[in-house]
């Protein structure tokens, strides 16, 4: 069993760390979701199907964010976090890929702006390339819905001023 | 075309961008997005925008975890996987010690554990072993009277030691000793495991072996005339 599971964290820690650092700030609170998210997998491993790991590990971590964000949130450390944040992006600059280049930084946090479940849709298809199908399961949603709410992701995207104006600076 | 109905156009051209770079506008409206596109150079600019920050994102690098983070994940399970396969143990020789026969003395043992200390448990358990030792034992019962409970105590101030009479073994039947038998065994078993239990609280000494010996040994004293065999556990 624990060689399944070892092979299982090999095959989507990726995909969970992923969701999770576009969805927060700090790459530690991140590494801190996939540690809860994987801790869960292997409480319920009896019961989780192999054929649905994948998804059931998404909806896990989509839920563990929302419910860390809305933990912050009611702890009303928007102050403190916003220096966190600074000190976290120069401590992470050197050596977080997110960090190390300036559009992409851009992009993540413009996408860390969306609120869910835009920003999860569109971390999941867009960048981690995975089906309408999984990505139906995981949000137990219908694959309009999906769509829906991916294409208004994008347009929110585009809206958002900063992101714009850096474009125009590049090309 | 007035400027009101262009930027109706425009507005519906733009809700298709995404399908269009999702390569799933076909037929009539795929034209229709494609020329329109060609035509106005608003629609082409936010085109190539969209088209850009597509691509961008698309582009996104996939982020990993530490290979500590993994690390501490596979000591977590391994850890988990250890106190699972001795909890499984651990059931099973429990289930063992509650095997069929304990009865009531195991709801007994549950209701200590769940609401008493131990220590009041094993307390409140002793007099009961003790109350059925009194009862069993023949020897120092009120002989002939009414009441075969009566403790002897309360007839030696009535009459002289000298003058009591011999145990009559008739006062219970064979039937009756082998059940107060089976009710003592399950009694013992449980002081057994209570005391166990309770060993490390009173400085490693066992304290219902003496108990044990001293309720065997009254028995033995009693009368037991017939010499029916005492098979029935501990005692």
């Amino acid at each position: 069993m624990q060689i399944e599971f070892q092979q299982a964290i090999e095959k989507h820690r990726q995909r969970v760390v992923t969701l999770a650092r576009y969805s927060l700030r700090s790459a530690a609170d991140a590494d801190d979701i996939a540690q809860e998210v994987f801790v869960k997998l292997w409480q319920h491993w009896p019961k989780i199907d192999p054929d649905k790991q994948l998804s059931w590990l998404l909806r896990v971590t989509h839920n563990a964010i929302i419910d860390f964000v809305r933990r912050r949130k009611t702890r009303n450390e928007s102050i403190d976090e916003a220096v966190d944040v600074e000190a976290q992006a120069a401590e992470h600059s050197q050596f977080d890929v997110l960090e190390n280049n300036q559009l992409t930084a851009s992009l993540a946090e413009a996408i860390r702006q969306l609120d869910d479940p835009f920003r999860s849709i569109l971390v999941m298809r867009d960048i981690q390339g995975l089906s309408y199908a999984d990505i139906e399961e995981s949000l137990e949603m219908n694959a309009s819905q999906v769509k829906v709410y991916l294409h208004r992701a994008r347009r929110k995207l585009r809206a958002d001023p900063q992101l714009r104006l850096r474009f125009e600076e590049i090309t | 075309m007035n400027k009101s109905s262009e930027q109706t156009q425009c507005y519906a051209m733009q809700l298709q961008i995404d399908t269009f770079l999702d390569g799933e506008l076909e037929g009539d409206q795929h034209a229709a997005f494609v020329g329109h596109v060609a035509e106005c150079s608003g629609c082409a600019h936010e085109l190539r925008y969209a088209q850009n920050l597509y691509e961008s994102v698309l582009d996104l690098p996939i982020v990993d975890c530490s290979d500590a983070l993994v690390d501490n994940l596979l000591a977590i399970s391994a850890q988990s996987a250890t106190q699972r396969v001795e909890g499984s143990e651990g059931a099973s020789a429990e289930a063992t010690r509650l095997s069929p026969g304990v009865g009531f003395f195991a709801q007994l043992d549950q209701f200590f554990r769940d609401r008493l200390p131990m220590t009041i448990g094993f307390a409140a358990v002793s007099a009961l072993v003790i109350a059925v030792a009194i009862v069993m034992a023949p020897g120092v019962m009120a002989p002939g009277g009414d009441d075969p409970l009566q403790p002897v105590v309360a007839v030696a101030s009535s009459s002289p030691v000298a003058e009591t009479p011999p145990f009559t073994p008739a006062a219970f039947d064979a039937e009756q000793v082998r059940m107060a038998l089976e009710e003592l065994n399950t009694a013992i078993d449980y002081l057994n495991r209570v005391s166990q239990q309770t060993e490390t609280m009173i400085g490693e000494r066992f304290v219902v072996l003496p108990l044990q010996q001293s309720v065997n040994s009254s028995l033995r004293r009693a009368s037991f005339s017939n010499n029916e065999d005492r098979q029935a556990g501990p005692i």
